[in-house]
């Protein structure tokens, strides 16, 4: 095959090369040799050259693996000569100045041949500790042998001693981890900080566990409680809460990428979950009972194989709510192995889709390993209650609409084998030429007409998996596919021979009798085969269904219409098949699908659902290495199994040291990552739980434990921890108790004095041996959820399906995430990104937060409620309850002054502004009577519209037509002497300008006629304007006390597209003082009721809503 | 202009000033008595993410105007005129590359094309206006992508990888640069009537802080207090609001005494600039500030006026700003393309020809980089029909298309690459969008090799192992 594809590419080659890029000179040349062969030449050697050129497979005699070997060459020499590059064979082939031109599956980019001619310029430096280069050669830093040695996170756990500090040091201990802190902290002239006090600790503790503030009489319980272990009696209170477990959920479901919705999805799917409120749930419910951790992971992996009871199931969307790649399955594995590996080992092992990880012991063999589990695993949608204990009403739909897909899935499938079996000559004939069916996602509308790239693979892949079965019918296929095209004839009459020698006993006798005579070319062999087909074709009757029964006994029957044949559809949902229908077909069936889980989704009956895998029923097939992570360029199939470099935790354990063979291997990787002997899992869900609580991990980057993670600040104290842990049963809660109970956690992150806090700073500026207790900022699910809580409004409903943002009052972690559409204000407050494995949040402060705290109605509306609920009282007093609502406590004496001072300004404010606007405009309708040069008979407009003054609800109004005065313009009435008027009156005496500018902007019409008219001294300007935009400007002018000032339109001639622009600005001009000239703004001003600016109180409510003390936890 | 001696908001601004001086401007004064013995904590963290930042070297462009014709136009009736395909009129192509959908015989262009400017610049009729700038535009004439779809296209042009999701351009932008104007928000994308394709993925931040996600506006919307979000406060009156921030200046500051920690400064910060941005963000959208003269000059409609505000924004220091020409994928024309295109065209060749006039009148033009293409381009052939019949329209064509850039560091008057001599593959100097990315990132002044991010165990950048710039149309 190998040779065959190598000759017809290089027969149509045109190869462009040697266009050289200057840019390329500035970067590359200053690199040092050893990173110069790294960046450069290694690479390319490895994607480009070695597939022909190695041990083996020495095309040309050459192999390019070492040094020497490319010194020594190949039949043609030497494949570099140092002394002169450009005459370098190597050069020559890769820039097309030799009749050799390389490689032969196109060109290199100009700047890989630059690289290679400086390369041999520079003498060809070849780094020392590179010996030899080969296609799955370890690039990574750190080879599994070191991997065992060396890095920290891969050693077992050892025991650890507590340390003893000596008298004084360990009086100040409250547990064991203190021993540890203080150990750290004394080494570096620390200690801890006072304690904090009680107020701050109830609530930082209730915020931690809870995401929630303390209400006023949890404050006051422990404020009171004199006995010893009132504080213990807090925390198991907490950890006891149904609210513990919706705080603790979101740091998994961050992880777990979590959303609602699939992400882009054509418009043919359901672009939500059915699903993913269920997962949610059974996480929540799965913390606060505090399932064992490793059963938690292990059930998220394979609850199709491990679940005693079938909610459990629903742990598997932990897998399957990912994104939906539009449907490119090499994506949704790809994020499935990252989500994992990094959540549960903090090993980012999908670095090594496309090569060995550069710092990890992982290759790219191990990336395949894994994909080969999940590419065996299919996705099936599965009720989690029992079909007896569901809604009739609910099933009667279901069972209508899956009718109806199971309908059209079993027309589809069936036409599609048949057009198949039909055409079974093009399908093998397209074998000879794979390179044009690349895999890949959707990318070309298919027809009934096509060949379908999907089932030329399925062929592929079933082809291959019938070589290393001594196949009857196929041996002989491969025998003569193997052949090498340029001695094809001879190698054909071999093969012919041999299938003759062992005849029938060795070959199908179709196969013997078809090859007695040799083939000319593989396109002859392609020939016969499907002749064989086609005959076998025409004596059987293809309606019928096929016999299971006859399965084995007739080779031939078994290609064509075994269901796990190359020509059937494999019976899967269509996430998985969609590739093998034609366009319009798939798009039916998805519709068909969605149908379904829109049923599911929005009725209100619907039971929940999980969305599992489970171990496809076809044979397993192991998956090839894609190099580059190109699914066009395949190598060599590796096992499923558990990365190599790890296996070295527990070579007793078969789900970690062997390969797995049965099922997908999804059951045995949960269990490999759950081992106790696993030293990765353990240590990183301690440090998650240690981060949560003290703002930083032991190990700073979470989801990433390699060789490149900082390393652990306390390692004994991790392992400490992490053996405890998993002694007592993989169980969070202890440990959550134990990080409360601390000295640590209990201290006061201030430092009173304020020389020990400069030398504490200086020692140690990042707080990384926690001098202090780390102040923490709400993320905003607490913010939210705390905003619903102190207005008294928060619905503590649990679970169910989702609710939207901002006009439900649940809680946050039940409130729909949309990925694909995924609200500014959710990015704007740092909230993980859905699509990405996420294990710690940006912290960002940005004016969009705080234009959240001051203008979005939710926060309003909250703190209209709060203030509604605080009962009427003395001003004090309400001060008093709306501080104690809000942030917990009572006001200090200054405190309630500025508030009291706040409040009684805001009235005033409120009452000046109210009062300046209200009475100087009106919106009406009039005449001017030109004899007395006034406006008579103003009758103000009757309706407002929301945006408009107009004659009623319905627009034009049938008795007033088309008058309206809107804060931009406006439109006069039908005739002349219905003048649409904006009325200003003058509040004083005093001099006045007017700013404005008339836009009349149709083209058609003959325009609109307006004046400025007062009722004092008459006509103050006239305009007519016609498409056109004219100033209408008046300074100074000197009014009296309740003068009135009339801006009006009429239509001029007729009445036609008469709509203006006109919103005068009117200010008064005060000679002595700029700064206190009053403004009336004709677009600011306009509104429909009189403006009421905001409830004192709720204005200053949303103060201390917004307020530092709210937003963070000491 | 309108002239008003001076306009209402000097005026607001002179009445809030009062207020300002007495309450807020403290805020400030206070806060750096509080910091005096660590100034540079608070210089960093006065505007935390979005302060102003250096590049990698000084960069010839400040800021991006991208106009994204989602849909994908079709090169060859732009500005890749292809006078051979009239020799195949109604004939088989030599090589017919496989695209989204079937298509036919070659389909000559049925738009002129003619030399513009002093560089001879061949450009089609649809773009005449913006072909006086020819002078100042480079043209790539040999993009690729890597499939004929649309989402997987958009999100590699966008993001710089069709499926993975991975920051914006304007993200990364921002994460580099940090924005000029903290009282607007730094990457702006409007597009008229709703969203794109591929939704607000298009502008997303990805791994990448949030504050970095690009702001959407509907600029179909003419009332300004629907473009951004939470920016109108039509509740409160500005006293009100002003008495407010004083207090609660007063009340973090009492709290700020004990703590010191810049994040609760940076925090009391960004009130301030929130209540800047308040009123800059509506004079930004307001258009009626402009004259007739100019709101004329872009064309009163709904791209003249997006146009328009783009400038607005440019101006006042917003660092990314995309203008899609619409919701869905408006050209994506698979059938009557003259008709189709020519409707489209029509819609914003007069608001970039204005708006290139109008920055290379002020000066602006030097440091703005102004970014014309689509996903991808079209294919020379015809489409057809299930019955094989000619659609009049092209399919999708990712093998060869067209992306110019003006402005910012560009040299003006070139051409790089070519496709065919039908168009259809770009053959010389074919250039990759990562390429692209890396000449964007280079004009702003980075090395797209070094402008990295962690995340996952791994530097992640926008060109991913890829990208080179296109150093021939670089100044």
């Amino acid at each position: 095959m190998k040779l065959h594809w190598l000759w017809r590419s290089l027969s149509c080659l045109s190869i462009l090369i040697g266009i050289n890029s200057s840019l390329y000179a500035q970067h590359k040349s200053d690199l040092s040799h050893d990173d110069f062969f790294e960046q450069m030449i290694r690479p390319t050697l490895i994607a480009h050259c070695l597939e022909c050129h190695r041990t083996g497979e020495e095309s040309g005699g050459l192999s390019l693996e070492t040094l020497s070997q490319i010194l020594i060459g190949g039949d043609r020499g030497a494949a570099i000569d140092k002394s002169s590059p450009d005459k370098s064979l190597l050069i020559q082939v890769l820039t097309g100045s030799h009749e050799l031109k390389m490689p032969p599956d196109g060109t290199l980019a100009p700047d890989q041949v630059d690289a290679m001619r400086e390369w041999v310029q520079r003498g060809a430096p070849w780094p020392s500790r590179v010996k030899r280069i080969t296609n799955s050669e370890r690039t990574s830093g750190l080879s599994a042998r070191a991997a065992m040695d060396e890095h920290w996170a891969y050693q077992p756990m050892g025991h650890v001693e507590v340390p003893q500090l000596g008298s004084r040091l360990d009086a100040e201990c409250e547990n064991e981890l203190d021993h540890f802190l203080l150990e750290k902290l004394s080494d570096h002239q620390l200690g801890f900080s006072q304690p904090a006090s009680r107020q701050t600790l109830i609530r930082r503790a209730t915020y931690d566990l809870t995401g929630l503030p303390p209400t006023k009489s949890e404050v006051d319980a422990f404020l009171s409680d004199q006995t010893e272990d009132a504080w213990e009696k807090v925390v198991d209170r907490l950890l006891q809460s149904p609210r513990y477990g919706e705080r603790w959920a979101k740091f998994w479901l961050d992880l777990a990428r979590y959303s609602d919705s699939k992400g882009y999805v054509y418009a043919r799917e359901e672009r939500f979950w059915v699903h993913a409120w269920v997962y949610r749930d059974w996480v929540i419910r799965a913390i606060n009972q505090d399932m064992p951790y490793d059963q938690f992971i292990r059930l998220q992996l394979a609850a199709d194989q491990l679940a005693n009871q079938p909610e459990d199931l629903a742990a598997m969307g932990f897998l399957t709510l990912g994104r939906r790649f539009l449907g490119v399955s090499h994506d949704i594995i790809a994020d499935r192995i990252d989500v994992v590996s990094r959540a549960t080992m903090g090993a980012t092992i999908a670095c090594a889709r496309c090569h060995d990880h550069k710092y990890d012991p992982i290759t790219i063999d191990d990336y395949y390993s894994l994909y080969g589990i999940f590419r065996n695993s299919e996705e099936k949608l599965i009720s989690v209650q029992k079909e007896s204990e569901q809604n009739a009403e609910f099933l009667d739909g279901l069972r209508q609409r899956q009718a109806k897909l199971a309908e059209v899935l079993d027309r589809y499938r069936r036409d599609a084998s048949q057009r198949v079996r039909n055409r079974i000559q093009d399908y093998l004939e397209a074998q000879l030429h794979l390179e044009d069916y690349p895999e890949a996602g959707f990318d070309q509308i298919y027809t009934e007409g096509d060949i379908l790239p999907e089932f030329v693979r399925r062929w592929r892949d079933y082809l291959e998996f019938q070589s290393t079965r001594n196949h009857p019918l196929f041996g002989a296929w491969h025998l003569f596919m193997e052949a090498p095209e340029d001695q094809f004839d001879q190698a054909a009459g071999e093969i012919c021979k041999q299938i003759q020698q062992f005849g029938d006993r060795r070959f199908h006798p179709e196969v013997t009798k078809r090859f007695s005579h040799q083939p000319s070319s593989k396109l002859e062999v392609v020939h016969r085969y499907a002749e064989l087909f086609a005959e076998y074709l025409a004596s059987v009757d293809q309606s019928q269904d096929w016999d299971g029964a006859k399965q084995g006994t007739d080779a031939i029957g078994d290609v064509l219409f075994d269901p796990e044949g190359p020509c059937v559809i494999p019976n899967e949902s269509i996430t998985h098949t969609e590739r093998f229908f034609p366009t319009n077909q798939t798009e039916e069936i998805w519709k068909l699908q969605a149908e379904i889980d829109r049923w599911i989704k929005n009725s209100p009956h619907s039971p929940a659902y999980a969305l599992t895998l489970s171990d496809k029923k076809q044979r397993m097939l192991n998956s090839h290495v894609m190099r580059r992570g190109d699914p066009t360029l395949l190598g060599e199939r590796v096992e499923r199994g558990f990365p190599r470099a790890f296996r070295f935790f527990d070579p007793s354990d078969p789900s970690i040291a062997e390969s797995y063979q049965d099922g997908s291997g999804r059951l045995q990787f949960a269990k490999a990552i759950t081992s106790p002997s696993n030293p990765l899992t353990g240590r990183v869900a301690v440090n998650r739980i240690w981060a949560q609580h003290f703002g930083d991990g032991l190990v700073k980057t979470l989801s990433d434990f390699g060789t490149r993670a900082d390393p652990p600040t306390h390692p004994e104290l991790l392992d400490w921890l992490t053996l405890r842990f998993i002694k007592g049963g993989w169980k969070q809660k202890p440990i959550h108790r134990m990080i409360l109970l601390s000295r640590a956690y209990q201290q006061s992150s201030l430092v009173i004095d304020a020389d020990d806090l400069k030398r504490s700073q200086r020692q140690d500026p990042q707080n990384k041996w926690l001098w202090r207790f780390p102040r923490r900022r709400l993320d905003f699910e607490s913010l939210r959820d705390s905003i619903l809580f102190v207005s008294g409004q928060c619905d503590l409903l649990m679970g169910g399906k989702a609710s939207q943002w901002f006009d439900s009052d649940r809680r946050t972690i039940y409130c729909q995430t949309d990925r694909q559409f995924f609200s500014n204000t959710m990015r704007t407050f740092d909230v993980a990104s859905p699509d990405l494995s996420i294990s710690r949040r940006a912290e960002t402060t940005v004016p969009q937060q705080a234009l959240f705290f001051l203008n979005h109605s939710f926060v309003l509306d909250q703190m209209r409620s709060l203030v509604a609920n605080t009962a009427s009282a003395s001003m004090d007093e309400k001060i008093h309850q709306i501080y104690s609502r809000i942030l917990g406590r009572s006001p200090s004496v200054s405190e309630q002054s500025s508030a009291r001072d706040f409040i009684l300004n805001a009235k005033s404010i409120r009452n000046d502004t109210e009062e300046k606007i209200t009475s100087a405009w009106s919106y009406g309708m009039g005449r001017f009577d030109s004899a007395a040069g006034r406006i008579v008979d103003f009758v103000a407009l009757p309706h407002y519209s929301g945006h408009s003054w107009q004659g009623g609800a319905k627009y034009p109004d049938a008795q007033l037509g088309w008058v309206q005065l809107t804060a931009q313009g406006g439109h006069p009435g039908n005739t002349v002497d219905q003048a649409s008027i904006r009325r200003w009156i003058a509040p004083d005496a005093m001099e006045i300008q007017i700013d404005s500018e008339l836009s009349h902007e149709p083209s058609v019409g003959d325009g609109v006629h307006a004046m400025i008219v007062s009722d004092r001294s008459g006509i103050l300007k006239e305009v007519n304007v016609f498409h056109q935009t004219k100033p209408l400007m008046i300074d100074p002018l000197s009014v009296e006390k309740g003068e009135v000032i009339d801006f009006v339109v009429d239509i001029g001639g007729g009445l036609n597209s008469d709509q203006y622009l006109w919103s005068p600005i009117i200010s008064s001009v005060d000679t002595l003082n700029a700064n206190s000239s009053l403004i009336w703004d004709a677009r600011a001003d306009f509104r429909g009721t009189p403006f009421v600016d905001l409830d004192p109180w709720v204005a200053f409510a949303q103060v201390l809503l917004s307020s530092n003390e709210f937003i963070f936890v000491d | 202009m309108m002239d008003f001696g001076c306009s209402r908001d000097q005026r607001l601004i002179g009445r809030r000033s009062m207020l300002v001086r007495s309450g807020m401007g403290m805020a400030a004064l206070g806060l750096a008595e509080l910091c005096q013995d660590d100034l540079s904590a608070m210089d960093a963290n006065s505007a935390g993410a979005m302060a102003v930042k250096m590049p990698h070297f000084p960069g010839r462009a400040k800021r991006v105007i991208h106009f994204f014709l989602n849909g994908g136009p079709s090169h060859v009736d732009t500005f890749d005129p292809k006078p051979r395909l009239a020799h195949f009129q109604d004939k088989t192509v030599p090589e017919l590359l496989p695209t989204e959908r079937k298509t036919g015989v070659a389909f000559p262009s049925p738009f002129q094309f003619k030399r513009y400017g002093q560089s001879g610049l061949e450009v089609s009729e649809l773009f005449s206006k913006t072909a006086e700038f020819s002078d100042d535009m480079a043209v790539v004439r040999s993009m690729y992508a890597q499939v004929p779809n649309h989402e997987p296209s958009l999100m590699l042009m966008n993001c710089g990888d069709s499926i993975r999701s991975r920051p914006s351009v304007g993200a990364w932008t921002l994460y580099g640069l940090g924005t000029e104007n903290q009282n607007l928000p730094g990457f702006i994308a409007m597009c008229p009537g709703g969203y794109p394709i591929k939704d607000a993925e298009n502008w997303q931040s990805g791994f990448l802080p949030g504050a970095y996600q690009g702001t959407f506006v509907d600029s179909k919307e003419r009332q300004v207090e629907k473009l951004i979000e939470n920016i109108q406060h039509s509740h409160v009156s500005d006293e009100l609001q002003s008495h407010q921030l004083e207090l609660l200046r007063k009340i973090n500051q009492s709290h700020l005494r004990k703590r010191e920690d810049e994040r609760l400064e940076a925090r009391i910060q960004s009130f301030e600039l929130a209540f800047r941005m308040q009123s800059e963000a509506m004079d930004a959208f307001d258009l009626s500030r402009e004259t007739k003269e100019t709101r004329d000059l872009y064309g009163d409609h709904i791209h003249g006026r997006q146009t328009l505000i783009a400038r607005r924004l440019a101006e006042r220091g917003v660092r990314y700003i995309q203008l899609w020409h619409g919701a869905g994928q408006p050209w994506d024309h698979h059938d009557n393309i003259k008709a189709n295109h020519e409707r489209m065209a029509k819609e914003i060749d007069q608001p970039i020809a204005a708006l290139l006039g109008d920055l290379k009148r002020s000066g602006m033009l030097e440091d703005t980089l102004v970014i014309w293409g689509g996903e991808f381009g079209r294919t020379p052939t015809v489409e057809l029909n299930n019955q094989g019949q000619s659609k009049l329209g092209r399919d999708h064509n990712h093998y060869g298309f067209t992306v110019w850039m003006a402005g910012g560091g560009i040299k003006g008057g070139t051409v790089h690459g070519a496709t065919d001599e039908l168009g259809f593959k770009a053959v010389e100097n074919p250039t990759s969008v990562h390429d692209l990315h890396a000449t964007i990132l280079h004009l702003l002044g980075f090395d797209h090799e070094k402008l990295t991010y962690r995340y996952a165990g791994r530097d992640f950048r926008l060109t991913d192992v890829h990208g080179q710039v296109i150093a021939p149309i670089v100044l």
